[in-house]
Protein backbone atom coordinates (compact mmCIF):
# COMPACT_ATOMS: atom_id res chain seq x y z
CA UNK A 1 0.00 0.00 0.00
CA UNK A 2 2.69 2.42 1.01
CA UNK A 3 4.61 1.50 -2.29
CA UNK A 4 1.73 2.24 -4.19
CA UNK A 5 1.50 5.86 -2.86
CA UNK A 6 5.29 6.42 -3.27
CA UNK A 7 4.77 5.91 -6.57
CA UNK A 8 1.88 7.67 -7.21
CA UNK A 9 3.21 10.50 -5.02
CA UNK A 10 6.35 10.65 -7.34
CA UNK A 11 4.41 10.29 -10.22
CA UNK A 12 2.35 13.49 -9.58
CA UNK A 13 6.09 15.40 -8.50
CA UNK A 14 7.33 14.28 -12.29
CA UNK A 15 3.91 15.90 -13.88
CA UNK A 16 4.37 19.13 -11.87
CA UNK A 17 6.40 22.42 -13.01
CA UNK A 18 8.83 22.40 -10.00
CA UNK A 19 10.16 25.78 -10.37
CA UNK A 20 6.74 27.02 -10.17
CA UNK A 21 5.46 25.45 -7.03
CA UNK A 22 8.86 26.77 -5.13
CA UNK A 23 8.02 30.02 -5.95
CA UNK A 24 4.89 29.66 -4.83
CA UNK A 25 5.88 28.38 -1.72
CA UNK A 26 8.16 31.66 -1.33
CA UNK A 27 5.85 33.46 -1.55
CA UNK A 28 3.46 31.83 1.21
CA UNK A 29 6.68 31.76 3.22
CA UNK A 30 7.43 35.57 2.94
CA UNK A 31 3.56 36.12 3.53
CA UNK A 32 3.80 33.96 7.05
CA UNK A 33 7.15 35.62 8.12
CA UNK A 34 6.27 39.42 7.00
CA UNK A 35 3.14 38.43 9.25
CA UNK A 36 4.59 37.10 12.23
CA UNK A 37 7.31 40.14 12.71
CA UNK A 38 4.42 42.47 12.40
CA UNK A 39 2.42 40.57 14.92
CA UNK A 40 5.51 40.76 17.09
CA UNK A 41 6.93 44.50 16.86
CA UNK A 42 3.17 45.97 17.20
CA UNK A 43 1.92 43.92 19.46
CA UNK A 44 4.99 44.25 21.47
CA UNK A 45 5.17 47.74 21.21
CA UNK A 46 1.89 48.37 22.33
CA UNK A 47 1.60 45.98 25.40
CA UNK A 48 5.25 47.49 26.36
CA UNK A 49 3.90 51.15 26.03
CA UNK A 50 0.72 50.72 27.97
CA UNK A 51 2.42 48.66 30.59
CA UNK A 52 5.31 51.09 31.06
CA UNK A 53 2.79 54.02 31.91
CA UNK A 54 -0.99 52.50 33.51
CA UNK A 55 0.95 49.28 34.76
CA UNK A 56 1.79 50.75 37.95
CA UNK A 57 -1.85 51.10 38.42
CA UNK A 58 -1.81 46.78 39.23
CA UNK A 59 0.48 44.49 41.04
CA UNK A 60 3.23 42.59 39.74
CA UNK A 61 1.32 39.93 39.86
CA UNK A 62 -1.01 41.23 37.87
CA UNK A 63 1.50 42.42 35.33
CA UNK A 64 2.84 39.06 35.06
CA UNK A 65 -0.47 37.74 33.63
CA UNK A 66 -0.37 40.36 31.17
CA UNK A 67 3.04 39.03 29.93
CA UNK A 68 1.77 35.18 30.65
CA UNK A 69 -1.18 36.01 28.26
CA UNK A 70 1.46 38.16 25.34
CA UNK A 71 3.78 35.44 25.26
CA UNK A 72 1.03 32.95 25.15
CA UNK A 73 -0.29 35.33 21.55
CA UNK A 74 3.08 35.25 20.12
CA UNK A 75 3.93 31.94 21.07
CA UNK A 76 0.89 29.57 19.72
CA UNK A 77 0.19 32.03 16.53
CA UNK A 78 4.24 31.79 15.52
CA UNK A 79 3.57 28.14 16.64
CA UNK A 80 0.45 27.97 14.32
CA UNK A 81 1.78 29.79 11.14
CA UNK A 82 4.83 27.82 10.76
CA UNK A 83 3.04 24.79 11.33
CA UNK A 84 0.56 25.84 8.02
CA UNK A 85 3.93 26.28 6.07
CA UNK A 86 5.46 22.96 7.17
CA UNK A 87 1.75 21.53 5.62
CA UNK A 88 1.99 23.54 2.77
CA UNK A 89 5.41 22.32 1.94
CA UNK A 90 4.52 18.77 3.09
CA UNK A 91 1.32 18.18 0.44
CA UNK A 92 1.88 20.78 -2.01
CA UNK A 93 2.75 18.35 -5.22
CA UNK A 94 0.26 15.67 -4.17
CA UNK A 95 -2.59 18.39 -3.70
CA UNK A 96 -1.34 20.51 -6.25
CA UNK A 97 -1.59 24.05 -4.02
CA UNK A 98 -0.11 26.08 -6.97
CA UNK A 99 -1.89 25.12 -9.94
CA UNK B 1 -11.08 33.08 -13.32
CA UNK B 2 -11.57 29.74 -13.41
CA UNK B 3 -14.04 27.88 -11.84
CA UNK B 4 -13.99 24.09 -11.20
CA UNK B 5 -17.65 23.02 -11.06
CA UNK B 6 -18.21 19.62 -8.49
CA UNK B 7 -21.41 18.11 -9.71
CA UNK B 8 -24.71 19.80 -10.82
CA UNK B 9 -26.04 20.51 -7.73
CA UNK B 10 -22.48 21.29 -5.91
CA UNK B 11 -21.33 24.33 -4.80
CA UNK B 12 -18.95 26.28 -7.29
CA UNK B 13 -15.14 26.04 -6.33
CA UNK B 14 -13.61 29.09 -6.82
CA UNK B 15 -12.46 31.02 -3.70
CA UNK B 16 -8.22 31.68 -3.02
CA UNK B 17 -6.39 32.19 0.43
CA UNK B 18 -7.20 36.43 -0.02
CA UNK B 19 -10.90 35.85 0.27
CA UNK B 20 -11.07 33.44 3.20
CA UNK B 21 -9.21 36.58 4.76
CA UNK B 22 -11.05 38.73 3.29
CA UNK B 23 -14.39 36.50 4.96
CA UNK B 24 -12.79 36.22 8.02
CA UNK B 25 -11.37 40.13 8.28
CA UNK B 26 -14.44 41.39 6.98
CA UNK B 27 -17.03 39.68 9.34
CA UNK B 28 -14.83 40.97 12.36
CA UNK B 29 -12.83 44.55 11.42
CA UNK B 30 -16.25 46.46 12.25
CA UNK B 31 -15.20 45.24 15.84
CA UNK B 32 -12.63 47.41 15.76
CA UNK B 33 -14.39 50.21 14.57
CA UNK B 34 -16.89 49.99 17.05
CA UNK B 35 -17.79 47.81 20.08
CA UNK B 36 -14.75 46.87 21.66
CA UNK B 37 -14.93 50.13 23.57
CA UNK B 38 -17.25 48.58 25.83
CA UNK B 39 -13.89 47.17 27.69
CA UNK B 40 -13.04 50.71 28.81
CA UNK B 41 -15.92 51.04 30.29
CA UNK B 42 -15.72 48.52 32.33
CA UNK B 43 -12.06 48.30 32.88
CA UNK B 44 -10.13 51.11 31.91
CA UNK B 45 -6.93 50.85 29.70
CA UNK B 46 -5.94 48.23 31.76
CA UNK B 47 -9.32 46.01 31.94
CA UNK B 48 -8.97 46.23 27.44
CA UNK B 49 -5.54 45.62 27.46
CA UNK B 50 -5.87 42.68 29.30
CA UNK B 51 -9.78 41.54 27.67
CA UNK B 52 -7.33 42.30 24.29
CA UNK B 53 -5.03 39.36 24.87
CA UNK B 54 -7.06 36.83 26.89
CA UNK B 55 -10.05 36.88 23.94
CA UNK B 56 -7.02 37.12 21.47
CA UNK B 57 -5.23 34.33 22.87
CA UNK B 58 -8.62 31.91 22.69
CA UNK B 59 -9.38 33.16 19.34
CA UNK B 60 -5.80 31.79 17.94
CA UNK B 61 -6.80 28.80 19.49
CA UNK B 62 -10.62 28.65 18.28
CA UNK B 63 -8.77 29.56 14.49
CA UNK B 64 -6.06 26.81 14.76
CA UNK B 65 -9.19 24.05 15.55
CA UNK B 66 -11.11 25.81 13.19
CA UNK B 67 -8.17 25.57 10.25
CA UNK B 68 -7.80 22.23 10.70
CA UNK B 69 -11.66 21.17 10.86
CA UNK B 70 -12.19 23.07 7.97
CA UNK B 71 -9.22 22.02 5.84
CA UNK B 72 -9.95 18.48 6.63
CA UNK B 73 -13.66 18.25 5.90
CA UNK B 74 -14.17 20.81 3.21
CA UNK B 75 -17.87 21.43 4.33
CA UNK B 76 -19.59 24.89 3.89
CA UNK B 77 -21.30 24.60 7.21
CA UNK B 78 -18.53 24.99 9.41
CA UNK B 79 -18.86 24.63 13.08
CA UNK B 80 -22.57 22.70 12.03
CA UNK B 81 -20.58 19.88 10.01
CA UNK B 82 -17.78 19.61 12.32
CA UNK B 83 -20.08 19.20 15.29
CA UNK B 84 -22.80 16.84 13.47
CA UNK B 85 -19.75 14.69 11.67
CA UNK B 86 -17.51 14.23 14.69
CA UNK B 87 -20.46 15.05 18.60
CA UNK B 88 -23.74 14.14 17.40
CA UNK B 89 -27.17 15.64 15.86
CA UNK B 90 -28.61 17.47 18.84
CA UNK B 91 -25.14 19.40 19.24
CA UNK B 92 -24.83 20.31 15.66
CA UNK B 93 -27.82 21.54 15.39
CA UNK B 94 -27.50 24.04 18.07
CA UNK B 95 -24.15 24.99 16.95
CA UNK B 96 -25.66 24.96 13.33
CA UNK B 97 -28.38 27.50 14.65
CA UNK B 98 -25.70 29.17 17.29
CA UNK B 99 -23.60 30.39 14.29
CA UNK B 100 -26.96 31.61 12.04
CA UNK B 101 -27.72 33.48 14.74
CA UNK B 102 -24.48 35.08 15.55
CA UNK B 103 -24.09 36.30 11.92
CA UNK B 104 -27.49 37.24 11.19
CA UNK B 105 -27.84 39.55 14.36
CA UNK B 106 -24.44 41.28 13.83
CA UNK B 107 -25.52 41.43 9.54
CA UNK B 108 -28.68 43.41 11.50
CA UNK B 109 -26.63 45.99 13.63
CA UNK B 110 -24.43 46.58 10.92
CA UNK B 111 -26.76 47.36 8.51
CA UNK B 112 -28.35 49.67 11.16
CA UNK B 113 -25.08 51.50 11.66
CA UNK B 114 -24.94 52.10 7.73
CA UNK B 115 -28.13 53.48 8.06
CA UNK B 116 -27.55 55.82 10.94
CA UNK B 117 -23.72 56.86 9.62
CA UNK B 118 -25.75 57.39 6.04
CA UNK B 119 -28.03 59.85 8.04
CA UNK B 120 -25.45 61.74 9.96
CA UNK B 121 -24.24 62.96 6.38
CA UNK B 122 -27.82 63.25 4.90
CA UNK B 123 -29.93 64.29 7.84
CA UNK B 124 -33.35 64.38 5.45
CA UNK B 125 -32.66 60.43 5.37
CA UNK B 126 -34.63 57.66 6.87
CA UNK B 127 -33.00 55.46 9.25
CA UNK B 128 -35.75 52.62 8.09
CA UNK B 129 -35.26 52.75 4.18
CA UNK B 130 -31.62 52.92 4.06
CA UNK B 131 -31.04 49.79 6.48
CA UNK B 132 -33.78 47.57 4.22
CA UNK B 133 -31.73 48.90 1.07
CA UNK B 134 -28.35 47.70 2.83
CA UNK B 135 -29.68 44.53 3.50
CA UNK B 136 -31.33 43.89 0.42
CA UNK B 137 -28.57 45.01 -1.82
CA UNK B 138 -26.12 42.92 0.11
CA UNK B 139 -28.49 39.95 -0.22
CA UNK B 140 -28.50 40.86 -4.08
CA UNK B 141 -24.66 40.79 -4.04
CA UNK B 142 -24.35 37.26 -1.93
CA UNK B 143 -26.98 35.46 -4.46
CA UNK B 144 -25.16 36.13 -7.46
CA UNK B 145 -22.34 35.06 -6.55
CA UNK B 146 -20.03 34.12 -3.65
CA UNK B 147 -16.49 34.95 -5.98
CA UNK B 148 -18.19 38.59 -6.57
CA UNK B 149 -19.29 38.77 -2.87
CA UNK B 150 -16.02 38.18 -1.74
CA UNK B 151 -13.97 40.31 -3.85
CA UNK B 152 -16.15 43.39 -2.58
CA UNK B 153 -15.42 42.24 1.14
CA UNK B 154 -11.95 41.82 0.42
CA UNK B 155 -11.53 45.83 -1.22
CA UNK B 156 -13.72 46.72 1.79
CA UNK B 157 -11.58 45.15 4.11
CA UNK B 158 -8.10 46.20 3.00
CA UNK B 159 -9.25 49.92 3.14
CA UNK B 160 -10.66 49.82 6.11
CA UNK B 161 -7.54 47.95 7.89
CA UNK B 162 -5.17 50.22 5.73
CA UNK B 163 -6.82 53.47 7.76
CA UNK B 164 -5.84 52.02 10.99
CA UNK B 165 -2.31 51.24 9.49
CA UNK B 166 -2.43 54.76 8.34
CA UNK B 167 -3.77 56.44 11.71
CA UNK B 168 -1.35 54.09 13.98
CA UNK B 169 1.98 55.09 12.05
CA UNK B 170 0.86 58.71 12.08
CA UNK B 171 0.65 58.91 15.66
CA UNK B 172 3.56 57.04 16.43
CA UNK B 173 5.68 58.91 13.60
CA UNK B 174 4.52 62.33 15.71
CA UNK B 175 1.99 63.16 12.73
CA UNK B 176 -0.22 64.61 15.80
CA UNK B 177 0.35 64.94 19.53
CA UNK B 178 -0.59 61.71 21.22
CA UNK B 179 -1.12 61.82 24.67
CA UNK B 180 0.64 59.30 26.81
CA UNK B 181 -0.65 60.21 30.30
CA UNK B 182 -4.16 59.29 28.94
CA UNK B 183 -2.87 55.75 29.74
CA UNK B 184 -2.55 56.50 33.40
CA UNK B 185 -5.39 58.15 33.94
CA UNK B 186 -7.85 56.00 32.76
CA UNK B 187 -5.65 53.01 33.42
CA UNK B 188 -8.39 51.11 36.11
CA UNK B 189 -11.17 53.44 37.04
CA UNK B 190 -13.30 50.34 38.69
CA UNK B 191 -10.46 48.41 40.14
CA UNK B 192 -10.23 44.68 39.65
CA UNK B 193 -13.55 43.71 39.39
CA UNK B 194 -13.45 46.29 36.28
CA UNK B 195 -10.67 44.23 35.07
CA UNK B 196 -12.32 40.51 35.01
CA UNK B 197 -15.89 42.30 34.20
CA UNK B 198 -13.78 43.96 31.08
CA UNK B 199 -13.57 40.36 29.21
CA UNK B 200 -17.13 40.13 28.28
CA UNK B 201 -16.46 42.79 25.87
CA UNK B 202 -13.01 41.46 24.58
CA UNK B 203 -15.16 39.06 22.30
CA UNK B 204 -15.92 42.16 20.13
CA UNK B 205 -11.75 42.81 19.05
CA UNK B 206 -12.41 38.95 17.12
CA UNK B 207 -15.49 37.96 17.09
CA UNK B 208 -16.78 35.65 13.91
CA UNK B 209 -13.31 34.83 12.78
CA UNK B 210 -13.95 31.44 12.70
CA UNK B 211 -16.83 31.67 10.05
CA UNK B 212 -13.52 31.90 7.73
CA UNK B 213 -13.19 28.09 7.56
CA UNK B 214 -16.79 28.27 6.45
CA UNK B 215 -16.37 28.94 2.83
CA UNK B 216 -13.84 25.72 2.74
CA UNK B 217 -16.57 23.87 0.21
CA UNK B 218 -16.35 26.89 -2.07
CA UNK B 219 -12.18 27.32 -1.87
CA UNK B 220 -10.36 25.62 -5.01
CA UNK B 221 -7.71 24.81 -2.64
CA UNK B 222 -9.61 24.34 0.46
CA UNK B 223 -6.27 22.49 2.94
CA UNK B 224 -4.18 25.55 1.18
CA UNK B 225 -6.57 28.61 1.42
CA UNK B 226 -8.29 27.84 4.90
CA UNK B 227 -5.16 27.65 7.35
CA UNK B 228 -3.15 30.20 5.27
CA UNK B 229 -6.42 32.66 4.68
CA UNK B 230 -7.70 32.08 8.20
CA UNK B 231 -4.57 32.56 10.20
CA UNK B 232 -3.48 35.45 8.16
CA UNK B 233 -6.43 37.04 9.22
CA UNK B 234 -6.26 36.27 12.88
CA UNK B 235 -2.59 38.25 12.73
CA UNK B 236 -4.36 41.10 10.69
CA UNK B 237 -6.83 41.10 13.93
CA UNK B 238 -4.40 40.94 16.60
CA UNK B 239 -2.27 43.46 15.16
CA UNK B 240 -5.72 45.80 14.55
CA UNK B 241 -7.09 45.26 17.65
CA UNK B 242 -3.61 46.54 19.29
CA UNK B 243 -3.11 49.96 17.13
CA UNK B 244 -6.56 50.46 17.43
CA UNK B 245 -6.10 50.24 21.13
CA UNK B 246 -3.72 52.23 21.52
CA UNK B 247 -4.46 55.65 19.11
CA UNK B 248 -7.73 55.37 20.93
CA UNK B 249 -6.60 55.32 24.13
CA UNK B 250 -4.31 58.13 23.87
CA UNK B 251 -6.66 60.47 21.81
CA UNK B 252 -9.77 60.06 23.80
CA UNK B 253 -10.45 60.58 27.56
CA UNK B 254 -11.05 57.28 29.50
CA UNK B 255 -10.89 58.43 32.87
CA UNK B 256 -14.39 58.38 33.91
CA UNK B 257 -16.24 55.17 32.89
CA UNK B 258 -19.31 56.60 32.07
CA UNK B 259 -18.12 59.12 29.34
CA UNK B 260 -15.36 60.13 26.36
CA UNK B 261 -14.45 56.35 24.91
CA UNK B 262 -16.04 54.19 27.16
CA UNK B 263 -19.35 55.40 25.79
CA UNK B 264 -18.09 56.48 22.43
CA UNK B 265 -20.09 54.95 19.16
CA UNK B 266 -17.42 55.75 16.46
CA UNK B 267 -14.37 55.61 18.60
CA UNK B 268 -12.07 55.01 16.10
CA UNK B 269 -13.49 58.10 13.73
CA UNK B 270 -13.63 60.11 17.23
CA UNK B 271 -9.98 59.50 18.21
CA UNK B 272 -9.16 60.93 14.03
CA UNK B 273 -11.57 63.97 15.03
CA UNK B 274 -9.34 64.38 17.58
CA UNK B 275 -5.67 64.31 15.81
CA UNK B 276 -7.13 67.41 14.00
CA UNK B 277 -6.22 65.94 10.79
CA UNK B 278 -8.10 66.45 7.94
CA UNK B 279 -7.12 63.36 5.87
CA UNK B 280 -7.50 60.86 8.70
CA UNK B 281 -10.66 61.97 9.67
CA UNK B 282 -11.94 61.73 6.26
CA UNK B 283 -9.97 58.22 5.87
CA UNK B 284 -11.49 56.58 9.14
CA UNK B 285 -15.18 57.73 8.35
CA UNK B 286 -14.63 55.74 4.79
CA UNK B 287 -13.34 52.91 7.01
CA UNK B 288 -16.09 53.01 9.69
CA UNK B 289 -18.92 53.14 6.70
CA UNK B 290 -16.62 50.22 4.72
CA UNK B 291 -16.41 47.96 7.43
CA UNK B 292 -19.85 47.92 8.40
CA UNK B 293 -20.73 47.50 5.02
CA UNK B 294 -17.64 44.30 4.83
CA UNK B 295 -19.24 42.54 7.65
CA UNK B 296 -22.92 42.48 7.10
CA UNK B 297 -21.85 41.09 3.69
CA UNK B 298 -19.68 38.40 5.04
CA UNK B 299 -22.63 37.67 7.56
CA UNK B 300 -25.27 37.12 4.81
CA UNK B 301 -22.35 34.70 2.86
CA UNK B 302 -21.68 32.89 6.35
CA UNK B 303 -25.12 32.76 7.95
CA UNK B 304 -26.58 31.34 4.61
CA UNK B 305 -23.97 28.35 4.24
CA UNK B 306 -25.20 27.55 7.88
CA UNK B 307 -28.83 27.45 6.78
CA UNK B 308 -28.01 25.66 3.68
CA UNK B 309 -26.38 23.08 5.73
CA UNK B 310 -28.53 22.63 8.24
CA UNK B 311 -30.99 22.52 5.80
CA UNK B 312 -29.57 19.70 3.29
CA UNK B 313 -29.45 17.34 6.53
CA UNK B 314 -33.27 17.89 7.18
CA UNK B 315 -32.92 19.72 10.33
CA UNK B 316 -34.67 22.49 8.66
CA UNK B 317 -36.93 21.94 5.48
CA UNK B 318 -34.86 20.83 2.27
CA UNK B 319 -36.27 23.53 0.46
CA UNK B 320 -33.40 25.73 1.50
CA UNK B 321 -30.93 23.55 0.25
CA UNK B 322 -31.29 24.52 -3.58
CA UNK B 323 -28.23 25.47 -5.30
CA UNK B 324 -29.05 28.34 -8.11
CA UNK B 325 -28.70 26.78 -11.78
CA UNK B 326 -26.48 29.62 -13.09
CA UNK B 327 -24.68 30.82 -10.14
CA UNK B 328 -23.68 28.30 -8.10
CA UNK B 329 -24.63 29.66 -4.86
CA UNK B 330 -27.26 28.19 -1.94
CA UNK B 331 -29.83 31.45 -2.87
CA UNK B 332 -33.04 30.28 -1.20
CA UNK B 333 -30.73 29.97 2.23
CA UNK B 334 -29.11 33.24 1.15
CA UNK B 335 -32.55 35.02 0.57
CA UNK B 336 -33.94 33.84 3.47
CA UNK B 337 -31.61 35.70 5.43
CA UNK B 338 -33.25 39.43 4.50
CA UNK B 339 -36.46 38.38 6.83
CA UNK B 340 -34.74 37.82 9.85
CA UNK B 341 -32.18 40.35 9.19
CA UNK B 342 -34.64 42.71 9.23
CA UNK B 343 -36.71 41.18 11.99
CA UNK B 344 -33.57 41.61 14.03
CA UNK B 345 -32.96 45.01 12.48
CA UNK B 346 -36.26 46.44 13.65
CA UNK B 347 -36.69 44.48 16.75
CA UNK B 348 -35.51 47.94 18.67
CA UNK B 349 -32.94 46.65 20.63
CA UNK B 350 -29.51 46.79 19.57
CA UNK B 351 -27.45 46.05 22.74
CA UNK B 352 -29.49 43.13 23.00
CA UNK B 353 -29.21 42.13 19.51
CA UNK B 354 -25.74 41.90 19.43
CA UNK B 355 -25.64 40.48 23.41
CA UNK B 356 -27.59 37.43 21.83
CA UNK B 357 -24.83 37.23 18.73
CA UNK B 358 -22.03 37.51 21.17
CA UNK B 359 -23.76 34.84 23.53
CA UNK B 360 -24.00 32.47 20.13
CA UNK B 361 -20.79 32.94 19.85
CA UNK B 362 -19.26 31.82 22.70
CA UNK B 363 -21.67 28.84 22.89
CA UNK B 364 -19.89 27.99 19.12
CA UNK B 365 -16.20 28.42 21.23
CA UNK B 366 -17.44 26.08 23.62
CA UNK B 367 -18.25 23.25 20.90
CA UNK B 368 -15.65 23.97 17.90
CA UNK B 369 -12.82 22.85 20.56
CA UNK B 370 -14.95 19.86 21.73
CA UNK B 371 -15.24 18.82 17.91
CA UNK B 372 -11.75 18.95 17.59
CA UNK B 373 -10.70 16.74 20.33
CA UNK B 374 -13.42 14.42 19.03
CA UNK B 375 -12.10 14.23 15.45
CA UNK B 376 -8.75 13.43 16.73
CA UNK B 377 -9.66 10.83 18.68
CA UNK B 378 -12.03 9.31 15.92
CA UNK B 379 -9.58 9.50 13.72
CA UNK B 380 -5.59 9.29 14.98
CA UNK B 381 -4.33 9.22 11.93
CA UNK B 382 -2.45 11.92 10.23
CA UNK B 383 -2.77 11.25 6.01
CA UNK B 384 -3.12 13.96 3.96
CA UNK B 385 -7.06 13.03 3.09
CA UNK B 386 -8.00 13.14 6.75
CA UNK B 387 -5.73 15.81 8.16
CA UNK B 388 -4.20 17.87 5.12
CA UNK B 389 -3.23 20.62 8.06
CA UNK B 390 -2.56 19.38 11.71
CA UNK B 391 -3.12 22.21 14.25
CA UNK B 392 -0.25 21.98 16.80
CA UNK B 393 -0.48 21.78 20.48
CA UNK B 394 -3.31 19.88 20.61
CA UNK B 395 -5.17 18.95 22.24
CA UNK B 396 -4.21 21.28 24.90
CA UNK B 397 -5.00 24.31 23.37
CA UNK B 398 -8.35 23.17 22.70
CA UNK B 399 -9.38 22.30 26.42
CA UNK B 400 -7.41 26.01 27.00
CA UNK B 401 -10.02 27.32 24.63
CA UNK B 402 -13.16 26.00 25.89
CA UNK B 403 -12.11 27.15 29.58
CA UNK B 404 -11.42 30.80 28.76
CA UNK B 405 -14.84 30.74 26.20
CA UNK B 406 -16.57 29.64 30.01
CA UNK B 407 -15.13 32.30 32.13
CA UNK B 408 -15.66 34.80 29.24
CA UNK B 409 -19.65 33.35 29.22
CA UNK B 410 -19.69 33.27 33.04
CA UNK B 411 -18.17 37.78 32.81
CA UNK B 412 -22.21 38.27 31.21
CA UNK B 413 -23.39 37.70 34.34
CA UNK B 414 -22.45 41.53 35.04
CA UNK B 415 -25.27 43.09 33.31
CA UNK B 416 -26.36 40.90 30.98
CA UNK B 417 -27.72 37.79 33.21
CA UNK B 418 -31.14 37.96 31.79
CA UNK B 419 -29.80 37.56 27.69
CA UNK B 420 -27.25 34.80 29.05
CA UNK B 421 -29.97 33.24 30.43
CA UNK B 422 -32.34 33.40 27.95
CA UNK B 423 -30.11 32.26 24.97
CA UNK B 424 -28.61 29.37 27.28
CA UNK B 425 -32.55 28.40 27.22
CA UNK B 426 -33.55 28.95 23.56
CA UNK B 427 -30.52 26.95 22.49
CA UNK B 428 -30.88 24.34 24.81
CA UNK B 429 -34.60 23.72 24.03
CA UNK B 430 -33.38 23.75 19.84
CA UNK B 431 -31.02 20.96 20.56
CA UNK B 432 -33.82 18.74 21.78
CA UNK B 433 -36.23 19.57 19.45
CA UNK B 434 -33.51 18.88 16.33
CA UNK B 435 -32.39 15.89 18.05
CA UNK B 436 -36.12 14.81 18.35
CA UNK B 437 -36.46 16.04 15.19
CA UNK B 438 -33.47 14.00 13.36
CA UNK B 439 -34.41 10.95 14.74
CA UNK B 440 -37.04 11.06 11.48
CA UNK B 441 -33.75 10.76 9.23
CA UNK B 442 -31.51 8.80 11.34
CA UNK B 443 -29.51 6.88 8.76
CA UNK B 444 -26.00 4.56 8.43
CA UNK B 445 -23.34 6.95 8.29
CA UNK B 446 -20.93 6.01 5.50
CA UNK B 447 -17.67 8.10 6.31
CA UNK B 448 -16.14 6.70 2.84
CA UNK B 449 -18.73 7.58 0.62
CA UNK B 450 -19.70 10.70 2.44
CA UNK B 451 -16.29 12.29 2.92
CA UNK B 452 -13.67 9.65 1.37
CA UNK B 453 -12.26 8.53 4.67
CA UNK B 454 -11.40 5.64 5.98
CA UNK B 455 -13.80 4.09 9.10
CA UNK B 456 -13.24 6.30 12.42
CA UNK B 457 -10.82 4.19 14.97
CA UNK B 458 -14.44 2.92 17.18
CA UNK B 459 -16.12 2.99 14.31
CA UNK B 460 -19.66 4.00 15.90
CA UNK B 461 -21.01 4.90 12.25
CA UNK B 462 -24.71 6.18 13.69
CA UNK B 463 -25.49 10.07 12.58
Amino acid sequence: MNEISQATHTQVVHNIDKEKYAQGLQKDTYLIIGALALLVIIEGYVVYTILSYAGPAVSAGIRGLYILFFLLVIGIETIGYWEVRKSLKQHMYELKYYE
Amino acid sequence: MTEQMTESTGLVKSLRPYHVWALGVGIVLVGEYMGWNFTIAKGGVLGSLFAMLVAGTMYIMISLCASELGSSTKLAGGPYDWARLFIGPGAAASVGLAVYMEYIALQAADAIVVAFIAQEIWPDLQVFPITLLVIATLTFINYRGVVAALTLNFFMTAIAFLAIIVFFFSGTFGVFEMNPERLFQGALPNGLIGLFAALQFGPWFFLGIEGAAMCAEECKQPSRAVPLGQQAGMITLLVGAAMTLFVCTMLIDSSVPAEGLGVSVYPLFEAAQASGIYLLIALLALGTLLTCLSSANGCVCDSSRSWFALSRDHFVSPWFSSVHPKYQTPYKAVIFTMPIAIAFAFSGYLDQVITFSIVSGLLCYVLIPFSLIRFRKLFPMNSSKVRPFISPLQPWIAWFAMAIAIVIMSTLFWGYRYNLLFALAFYLIAYFYFHNRHKKYIKHFDWGKEMGWPNPSHHDTKE
